[in-house]
């Protein structure tokens, strides 16, 4: 593998790299998004605010 | 309870709902410039740029793995800020504790890339995947103790108790950053000292503006995951203050159809 390695310039461990660096960061940022919208559903008043329309215990 | 009690309707009251949809939108600008310089740093990294005098090739894989121990290093100081400030009785605010683990959560991606990254770099630079070294040792430990932070989070409990606590594991998690970034110079080590400085560098060219490329762009893609997460957080506290406040709804409801049922 170390002689495939200096054969090549070490091309293959650079895009093994490139490849980890950002299908991880990809995948975490794919997990943000979902994990926030499947929230935002869930809460009905997610992203948005309240109506005035007056005091929620009649106080 | 007032209207403004209720955290939802103070924030429509203040104002501070344009806030969050600005920083939002900003968040988003950071997101796309960001992948653009991903893009740009991937294509100046792999095709553009020269391969290096001893280095070879290898050099391509040093366009990602300084900015993602930098990113990680950012993240960190930025979850050492957050806990510093929300210890701090004076600035004391939970949303503090959200931003800094949402940065810290950030920081472990980045740290677990870093090893990813390096490792794949030392095994034809150095003959193997992993050694004991200071640098890579501490950084191995950097992880690990974030990790362990992260797992704190989770611990249930009130969520003053629960933001002191991971507040002061912060604190104590970051001692290993400066000994992370400092072992080159106080041990002696495998992996090369500081190339970039303050007023010298020993990157030239197309190399170095690579180099700049990937440390701003990264940095860019750090700040949306922060504010992304930051959001998710936010939504979590809500649904969990939600959940407890239906099972309390449900539990009543329970207590009073049995004191019913034992009436008639």
């Amino acid at each position: 593998m170390g002689a495939l390695a200096v054969a090549t310039g070490g091309i293959g461990y650079v895009q093994g790299g490139y490849v980890v660096a950002l299908l991880t960061l990809a995948l975490y940022a794919l997990s943000l998004v979902a994990r926030r919208r499947r929230l935002s559903r869930r809460l009905p008043s997610a992203g948005r605010t309240a109506p005035l329309s007056g005091p929620r215990d009649g106080a | 309870m007032s209207v403004a009690s209720h955290p939802v309707e103070a924030v429509a009251l203040t104002g501070r709902a344009l806030a969050p949809a600005r920083g939002a939108r900003i968040a988003s600008a950071c997101g796309l410039v960001g992948l653009v310089g991903v893009v740009l740093t991937v294509w100046l990294g792999l095709w553009v740029t020269p391969p290096d005098a001893y280095m070879g090739n290898l050099v391509r894989l040093l366009y990602i793995h300084p900015s993602m121990a930098w990113d990680a290093f950012l993240a960190y100081g930025v979850s050492f800020l957050a806990s510093a400030a929300y210890l701090w009785p004076r600035t004391r605010d939970l949303r503090l504790d959200r931003v800094a683990g949402a940065s810290a959560e950030a920081g472990v991606v980045f740290t677990g890339i870093t090893l990813v990254t390096g490792s794949l770099w030392g095994r034809p630079t150095w003959g193997v995947w992993w050694t004991w070294d200071p640098l890579l040792t501490t950084t191995a430990l950097l992880f690990v103790l974030y990790l362990g932070y992260l797992a704190l989070r989770r611990l249930p409990g009130e969520p003053e108790v629960r933001a002191r606590r991971s507040a002061i594991a912060a604190l104590v998690a970051f001692i290993d950053v400066p000994i992370v970034y400092f072992s080159v110079s106080w041990w002696r080590s495998l992996h090369q000292g500081p190339t970039i400085q303050p007023g010298r560098s020993e990157v030239h060219g197309s190399m170095a503006w690579t180099l700049l490329l990937s440390f701003v762009a990264f940095s860019l893609v750090y700040v949306w995951m922060l504010a992304e997460r930051y959001r998710l957080a936010g939504l979590q506290a809500r649904d969990e203050v939600e959940g407890l406040a239906d099972a309390l709804a449900e539990r009543r409801a329970e207590a009073g159809m049995s004191r019913a049922g034992e009436a008639s």
